[in-house]
């Protein structure tokens, strides 16, 4: 990696470069556009096996919407998103069995204890019977909540809500996870939980995407980051990539955390 | 096609699972069901049995033939027409009875010397008028009170008849040549005679024969489809309620994500629908048939109505949900929709004692197509091939609401 380039002038696709990483996801010139508005601008990046890729920005960036598309809700007016080596707008069932999605929103049947939740998704998974008992209960265990298996989630804690929102994206054991925002509104107990799931799930080489508000979670857990605003990605790299970084032309003073050099990219305008 | 399947399964896993539900869908049209059927069992086919029953007032202050003859006509007790007689001492008591006794559909008054007003009539070649008073509330149109009425002028007719026949034997033994000795003719008895013969000889020339069987038709006939379908169509709230319900839970989103065609996940939910729907309808129907008796004639018109009415609901369900963005909102028009069609559609009362115009307009609606045709079926004794246009107009309505839906349906929102 070492000649990443960065580009600041909010202008055209940023490609990360072949840095000889093994690639699983290969983003490849987004566009989305609802109406006049173009929500995507050409965003453009990879993700190597086993990674967790950091996508920052502020509210209204694009995050989701890029989310989305790469996981197949929607459609890119143009640009194409390559999975294992199978194109999302092409063969879009095909790699959706390949991914799991952590929603932003605790997506989940709240009348339904947590292994019906888990064994329906199953279901739609193609699993058997046998498939989806045995891996409901493993993935339970991994998320600390076996114990209250029978439970309604709709009694569960905001937390731990969020645990069965993540176990259901793990259920059909995905290669690729992508994780938008998984831990808003829970405690630090909770939270350091779904860190040591990600972490875990890194260990097992599952490749992650994972956007967050929060920087110290980005600078934590992942391999690499982008930023985002106004639907383009305005500088990717690694941790260290990113704060080392100097912009020549425009004499950006060096960053001293992640959360400094976001405010200065994406400056401190509210995005509501 | 599995997906779809483990879709309505799961939909209807949660239906059942909200006791809230079930006790509306279910529990509450049936207690409607038997309090309204026991309450109002007489109002739209008497007393659940073709038999009317008539109620008159009588005067009777006539010493002759002609009062008796006539309230002795009022008696009648056979297993199409009961009249009961109530007599009074007063005109005033009839009519007070006619004006302020709701039992009461007629009052007769036959003033005294009603006979002999007759008599000298004939006598003297005249029609007598205004013999006998009826009276009846003003403006009805019971047709009970025709009955009554026709009983009495046929009384009448048959005394006039009688006289007729005394004038002619005056005229024969009054000819020339002829010759009746004095007081030998007794023109009360000839009359009364002649007039008996006459109106007792018309009902026994006439052989009375039945054709088909006999249709025993109660409310439940009316009360048991008719709130089934009502509550049938909440039932739209329910189950195609829980699109939008998983579009604002975000659920809808991730089924989306999953590998599982989108007019699977579609398909999956109509499914739901219909089969609650069905489940539903036969529930209420079984119960129907087993507890209050209901008459179905011809069963397999019944049941080709009711997947009809699955089927039309499930349209009308996805149609609702596609012109709508929030379950707020179909909370709020679904029962606008099932109210205003289910008055106007006959689920309340028979369709077709509605003016004919209202019962074209109720066609917009679903209940009106499936009460024409189970009020045929269940209550005019029609066949299969008679309602066969109602569930035609069942499906045709299914399908137009798909075909719209189809258009407005969004499985995603249009916005970033």
């Amino acid at each position: 990696m070492e000649n990443t380039t960065f580009n600041f002038s909010k202008t055209g696709p940023i490609h990360m470069p072949k840095d000889g990483r093994s690639e699983l996801v290969q983003v490849i010139d987004l566009i989305k556009t609802f109406g006049k508005n173009e929500a995507v601008k050409g965003v453009s990046f990879t993700i190597g096996k086993g990674e967790i890729f950091g996508l920052l920005g502020p509210n209204g960036a694009g995050k989701s919407t890029t989310i989305n598309i790469m996981c197949g809700y929607l459609e890119p007016t143009s640009g194409d998103t390559i999975i294992d080596g199978i194109s999302v707008t092409r063969e879009p069932m095909d790699v959706k069995s390949l991914l799991g999605v952590v929603p932003q929103e605790i997506a989940l049947y709240k009348d339904f204890n947590s292994m019906e939740n888990l064994e329906f998704f199953g279901e739609l998974y193609g699993m058997s019977a046998k498939e989806r008992k045995e891996r409901a209960e493993e993935i339970l265990h991994f998320v600390g909540l076996y114990d209250r298996r029978k439970e309604p989630v709709k009694n569960f804690s905001g937390g731990m809500q969020r645990r069965i929102n993540m176990a259901i994206a793990m259920m059909h054991n995905p290669n690729f996870l992508l994780m938008d925002e998984p831990t808003v509104g829970v405690d630090p107990q909770s939270r350091e939980n779904i860190f040591d799931t990600i972490e875990k799930l890194r260990d097992k080489g599952t490749t992650i995407l994972y956007t967050t508000h929060y920087m110290e979670e980005a600078e934590r857990l992942c391999n690499h980051i982008a930023i985002m605003d106004e639907g383009r990605i305005i500088a990717m790299g690694t941790l260290e990539q990113l704060l080392a970084l100097r912009d020549q032309e425009q004499e950006v003073q060096r960053p001293h955390g992640l959360q400094d050099l976001f405010i200065q990219l994406t400056g401190k305008t509210l995005r509501d | 096609m599995k997906n779809l399947w483990y879709i309505a399964k799961k939909d209807l896993k949660q239906i059942f699972r909200d006791r809230a539900s079930l006790i509306f869908l279910l529990l509450v049209p049936l207690v409607l069901i038997i309090v309204i059927g026991f309450a109002f069992g007489n109002l739209f086919f008497g007393s659940g049995t073709s038999q009317i029953t008539i109620t008159v007032a009588v005067n009777n202050q006539d010493s002759g033939s002609v009062g008796k003859s006539i309230v002795n006509a009022l008696h009648i007790n056979t297993d199409q027409l009961k009249i009961t007689v109530n007599q009074y001492n007063t005109p005033g008591q009839v009519t007070d009875q006619v004006a302020n006794n709701s039992n009461v559909n007629a009052g007769v008054v036959i003033p005294a010397g009603t006979t002999d007003k007759l008599l000298s009539a004939a006598q003297n070649g005249t029609i007598p008028k205004n013999l006998v008073q009826f009276y009846s509330l003003p403006s009805t149109n019971d047709a009970r009170i025709t009955v009554v009425q026709n009983i009495v002028s046929q009384v009448l007719s048959a005394q006039l008849a009688g006289i007729e026949a005394v004038g002619q034997v005056y005229s024969v033994c009054n000819q020339p040549g002829n010759h009746c000795a004095q007081n030998s003719i007794n023109t009360q008895a000839i009359a009364s005679s002649v007039g008996q013969a006459s109106a007792s000889g018309g009902p026994s020339t006439v052989q009375a024969l039945t054709a088909g069987k006999a249709v025993k038709v109660s409310t439940f006939d009316q009360i048991v489809p008719g709130y089934a379908i009502f509550f049938a169509l909440f039932g739209v709230n329910a189950a195609a309620g829980t699109i939008l319900q998983e579009k604002e839970d975000g659920t809808f989103r991730r089924l989306l994500i999953a590998p599982v065609h989108k007019y699977a996940l579609l398909g999956g939910k109509l499914l739901a629908q219909f089969i609650l729907t069905l489940g539903q309808l036969t529930f209420f129907f079984v119960i129907g048939y087993f507890a209050f008796h209901l008459h179905f004639g011809s069963l397999p018109a019944v049941i080709a109505l009711i997947i009809g009415v699955s089927f039309a609901a499930t349209g009308l369900g996805i149609l609702l949900v596609s012109a709508v963005k929030t379950r707020r909102q179909l909370s709020a028009i679904v029962p606008l929709v099932v109210i205003l069609s289910s008055a106007i559609g006959g689920a309340w009362w028979p369709l077709f004692i509605e003016p004919v115009w209202m019962q074209q307009i109720a066609k917009i609606g679903i209940t009106a197509w499936a009460m024409e045709g189970l009020n045929g079926v269940m209550i005019l004794g029609k066949d299969f091939a008679q309602v066969a246009p109602d569930i035609i107009g069942l499906f045709a309505y299914g399908v137009i609401c798909f075909l719209i839906a189809m258009r407005l349906f969004r499985f995603q929102e249009k916005t970033a």
